[in-house]
């Protein structure tokens, strides 16, 4: 949005009419030689020069074009933009994804857990304005990507980046929880939240999940247990980041709804069920609405002065109008 | 006074050719004054064409003049802004190139650069830092958090191999850094750069001006020694394709230019007494209210340059249209 | 104009008038023009060496033998010069500007008429008859009139030869010379001409320029008529602007000299390169004859 910071020189701007007419219209106006060119009440001695012309009228324009230039330059223009500014601190939400060979199942065609999981978040991600959200994976080990941040450009790009099976091909699930934990205990939030997304299982890690997840009251964190997949026969594909070898098969058995939900704790933590990819997004609506508290927004006006860009532009024109005028014309008076 | 481009004063070269080119038409113009209105009268008509002639061109001058100034974007005096900000968000920046590995100061320039990172993330717990490292290319290591461990564990890791392409590109560093501090809140922003100076490539200045046309302050430790020092490469020194041990020195000169620019500070060294004064801003930067919550700015003057170049500029239409001694 | 200056002025144009006169004593001038025609003298007795056609019959009878006419020339002469006072005269690109030498020539004329005990008389005239003086003779009315000449302002703008035409037309009861000095840059009097040129003997000088020919190779610059503020931008550099003001001012030239000689009025070009005098003094050497 354009604004001008002292209008009162725009108004300056219809000046320019009288002055145009004075220098170029006025009938007593000056720098003119006097000569005989008439018969009186008789013909008059008229001319054709279109090229000339031109070139007259157009130096004459790029100097009424310079004195606008300047005009608009001192009236102070400025873009405006609006920008949301946050004045208090949202919830910190902590993503905790399993990169075991399982989660390379296809319950969810044509995706695997996996895939659909990372949707899921971005999806999710895109409607934070100013909550810190934060990304452990774990496989065989637990890592945190990345920390507790407002930058979701940055999240993203990590996001996209996670391959199953980086972190080995186990499932330290009780881990995953407590890196989640300790960094999420550090945080500053009101509102702290965790997000788990598994197929459940737990086979490597000195820590239980039933022990992590003990902790989470105490250090108020609100956990939620997604767990993804459906049971019986699923197509497996899976590659293997270290070795590039791809392996095809049939998972059984592999998503275990059972365990994880013994490990919820209402109110506290909560399972859910996600054996689609639709009801993976009501999940994370429901998360949405029952802990993302309300922003304090304000909102601020940037300006951005302008004025530096028609200077060298009046500049140029007045150059413009004196090497047309007087160099190419050669203008005698 | 202080000028935003003074490179622009170049154009000011433009004056004496413009003169030189009115003098020219003057010249010529007098000939044919002569032939088309007569020698008859050839006194009062050079007369007027003398005096027109001159006082059109002056003026025509110095709007010229008004113009480039104007153009410069001077600045003098300054006026209380009130200040909106609280709260503060750093980002580290580091230069990782191989340079930083010169042992002219203990450990390595480097390692310097990494304890005095260290401190400030010690000293503000709750305060958001993002880690940026530079070589060829800049890269963004940790987004803005107050994880303090895993601020940490990047510090650690700081080294050359971190960052990606040859060089030392200073003003990449600087862009992203400010990128990395781009979030919705209404913090006071900082950048802290810990590197030798010695950028090759890219317009550090220009950074720079980015960064302070943002309300971003720039704050430098200048790592190294203006002596310089050898690179060291496993037992011996790194030597360039002509077979030259390289010295690499530290460039004050920019890392001062640079800080000037956002209106920062430059610190020769990381030692303890610079680190306080640091700290001392920082906290000021993070509370405005320390400050009466008003903050000092340099008040543009170009106005009353385009106010010159536009009354030259009128005058010169007022020459030129009045008609003078019935003659033209 | 300054007494001093004004008297200065006459002793340089009675110089230059005087060699006119000279050359004008032997007979030229009166050579040029024929007068009103021969005037009846009185009778005397016809000789058989005299022409039978001029027998005046009624004396003869009267008297009872052949009387013939004799004849003799008018001897007065009634000079009307009609001087173009107009804004379109004080141009001119060298040293002197066209409405200068039209006074030259004017007082050169009269001076000439006076010294031949001729009437002179003048209309002076722009867009409107600024000044009318009768013909008389004697050498103060000639100086009177040449003051007058010299020190004329006009107050019209606008070069109305009509008008001039007109009035001139009605002041010369009898036969006589009417002296056109202009630059003729006026349309619309050539029926008023035809109407003079019929009764009176005219001479059209024109007064000119050599920027009322040729536009001279300079830079652009605007002009304005002095007489009707016409503005024109001339871009003298362009050789197409100088062929087309070129063009313009040669075929009203072509055009001036032939409907004047068409109607019978003598011509005589003065330029401001030229001097006045000698010109005149040329012209009635060769008998008003153009070469």
């Amino acid at each position: 949005m354009w604004t001008f910071s002292d209008p009162a020189y725009l108004l300056l701007l219809l000046t320019i009419p009288f002055l145009v007419f004075f220098r170029h219209f006025w009938k007593g106006r000056g720098s003119r030689l006097v000569l005989p060119l008439t018969l009186w009440e008789g013909q008059r001695f008229a001319t054709k020069n279109p090229y000339l012309s031109f070139l007259n009228f157009l130096s004459a324009s790029f100097f009424w074009l310079s004195l606008t230039l300047i005009l608009f330059a001192l009236a102070g223009p400025s873009l405006t933009r609006q920008k949301k500014i946050f004045l208090n601190s949202g919830t910190d939400v902590m993503i905790v994804l399993d990169e075991s060979p399982s989660m390379g199942a296809r319950d969810f065609p044509p995706q695997s857990r996996f895939e659909a999981a990372k949707v899921v978040i971005e999806r999710f991600i895109k409607s934070l304005q100013n909550d810190p959200v934060g990304l452990v994976t774990f496989g065989q080990d637990a890592v945190l990507n990345v920390p507790l941040t407002t930058d979701y450009r940055f999240f993203q790009t990590d996001l996209r980046k996670r391959k199953l099976m980086e972190l080995g091909d186990g499932t330290a699930l009780g881990m995953g929880i407590a890196v989640a934990a300790e960094h999420l205990r550090t945080a500053n939030g009101q509102n702290k939240v965790m997000i788990v997304l598994t197929d459940g299982d737990n086979n490597a890690g000195e820590i239980q999940p039933g022990t992590a997840v003990g902790l989470l009251p105490s250090l108020g964190i609100h956990y939620y247990l997604v767990g993804i997949g459906t049971p019986g026969k699923v197509p497996l594909e899976v590659t293997d980041p270290t070795s590039g070898l791809t392996y095809f098969g049939t998972l059984e058995g592999g998503f275990h709804e059972n365990y994880l939900k013994s490990l919820a704790n209402p109110p506290y933590g909560v399972y859910f069920s996600a054996n689609s990819s639709g009801s993976l997004d009501s999940i994370f609506q429901s998360i949405d609405s029952r802990e993302m508290v309300a922003h304090r927004v304000k909102l601020q006006v940037l300006n951005v002065p302008l004025y530096q860009d028609f200077v060298p532009l009046a500049l140029g024109f007045l150059t413009l109008f004196l090497l047309v005028r007087k160099v190419f014309l050669k203008e005698l008076l | 006074m202080s000028f935003a481009r003074p490179e622009v004063f170049w154009a000011l070269l433009l004056l004496p050719l413009i003169a030189a080119v009115l003098l020219g038409v003057y010249r010529r113009g007098k000939n044919d004054l002569l032939r088309l209105g007569g020698a008859w009268r050839a006194s009062p008509l050079l007369s007027i064409y003398l005096l027109k002639s001159f006082f059109q061109s002056l003026f025509l001058l110095v709007a010229f003049f008004g113009l480039v100034v104007a153009w410069a974007g001077p600045a003098w005096g300054t006026r209380t802004v009130a200040e909106n900000q609280d709260g503060l968000d750093v980002a580290l920046v580091f230069d990782v190139s191989w340079s930083m590995t010169a042992t002219d100061v203990p450990p390595n320039r480097l390692g310097q650069g990494i304890e005095a990172a260290r401190f400030l993330v010690r000293t503000f717990p709750h305060t958001q830092f993002s880690l940026v490292a530079f070589k060829g290319q800049a890269r963004t290591l940790t987004p803005l958090t107050t994880d303090t461990d895993f601020l940490n564990n990047w510090l650690n890791e700081l080294s050359p191999s971190v960052a990606t392409g040859p060089g030392s590109d200073l003003e990449a560093g600087l862009r992203e850094g400010l990128r990395s501090l781009d979030t919705p809140t209404n913090h006071q922003k900082a950048v802290i750069l810990f590197s030798d100076g010695e950028a090759r490539g890219g317009d550090t200045v220009a950074a720079a001006r980015t960064l302070a046309a943002h309300g971003v302050s720039l704050f430098a430790f200048g790592l190294g020694t203006d002596a310089g020092s050898t690179i060291p490469e496993g037992k011996s020194a790194l030597v360039d394709d002509f077979g030259f041990t390289v010295i690499t020195r530290r460039n004050s000169g920019l890392l001062r230019a640079i800080t000037d620019e956002t209106g920062g500070v430059y610190y020769p060294s990381a030692n303890r007494e610079n680190l306080s004064d640091l700290q001392e801003r920082l906290v000021s930067l993070a509370n405005p209210a320390s400050r009466g919550g008003v903050k000092l700015e340099a008040v543009q003057q170009y106005p009353l340059f385009l106010n010159l170049a536009l009354l030259s500029l009128f005058a010169c239409l007022v020459i030129r249209i009045l008609p003078w001694r019935k003659l033209f | 104009m300054e007494v001093q200056d004004f008297y200065g002025k006459i002793r340089q144009l009675r110089l230059s008038a005087h060699r006119l006169v000279e050359g004008l004593y032997s007979g030229n001038y009166r050579s040029v023009f024929r007068g009103p025609g021969l005037e009846f003298d009185e009778v005397r007795e016809y000789d058989p060496k005299d022409d039978a056609r001029f027998i005046d019959w009624n004396v003869s009878s009267r008297l009872g033998s052949p009387y013939t006419k004799k004849f003799r020339e008018e001897r007065e002469l009634s000079l009307q010069i009609l001087v173009d006072v107009s804004p379109s005269l004080d141009s001119g690109t060298l040293e002197v500007n066209k409405r200068e030498v039209v006074n030259i020539l004017f007082a050169n004329l009269v001076f000439a008429a006076i010294a031949s005990e001729d009437r002179v008389g003048a209309v002076f005239f722009s867009d409107r008859i600024e000044q009318w003086v009768r013909p008389r003779k004697g050498k103060t009315h000639a100086l009177s009139l040449i003051h007058d000449c010299l020190a004329l302002r006009p107050e019209g703008r606008g070069s109305n030869l009509a008008l001039a035409l007109r009035s001139g037309h009605e002041a010369l009861s009898r036969r006589g010379i009417v002296v056109i000095l202009s630059d003729f840059k006026s349309s619309n009097f050539w029926r008023d001409l035809s109407l003079v040129a019929r009764r009176h003997d005219v001479i059209a000088i024109r007064v000119h320029d050599q920027i009322d020919a040729e536009f001279p190779e300079s830079g652009f610059v605007e002009l304005v008529d002095p007489e009707n503020g016409y503005a024109l931008s001339a871009y003298g550099s362009s050789p197409q602007f100088r062929k087309q003001y070129h063009d313009f001012w040669a075929l009203h030239r072509l055009h001036w000299k032939r409907e004047c000689l068409r109607r019978g009025v003598r011509i005589l070009e003065v330029g401001t390169q030229d001097d006045p005098a000698a010109k005149l003094l040329e012209y009635f050497n060769r008998r008003g004859r153009v070469p």
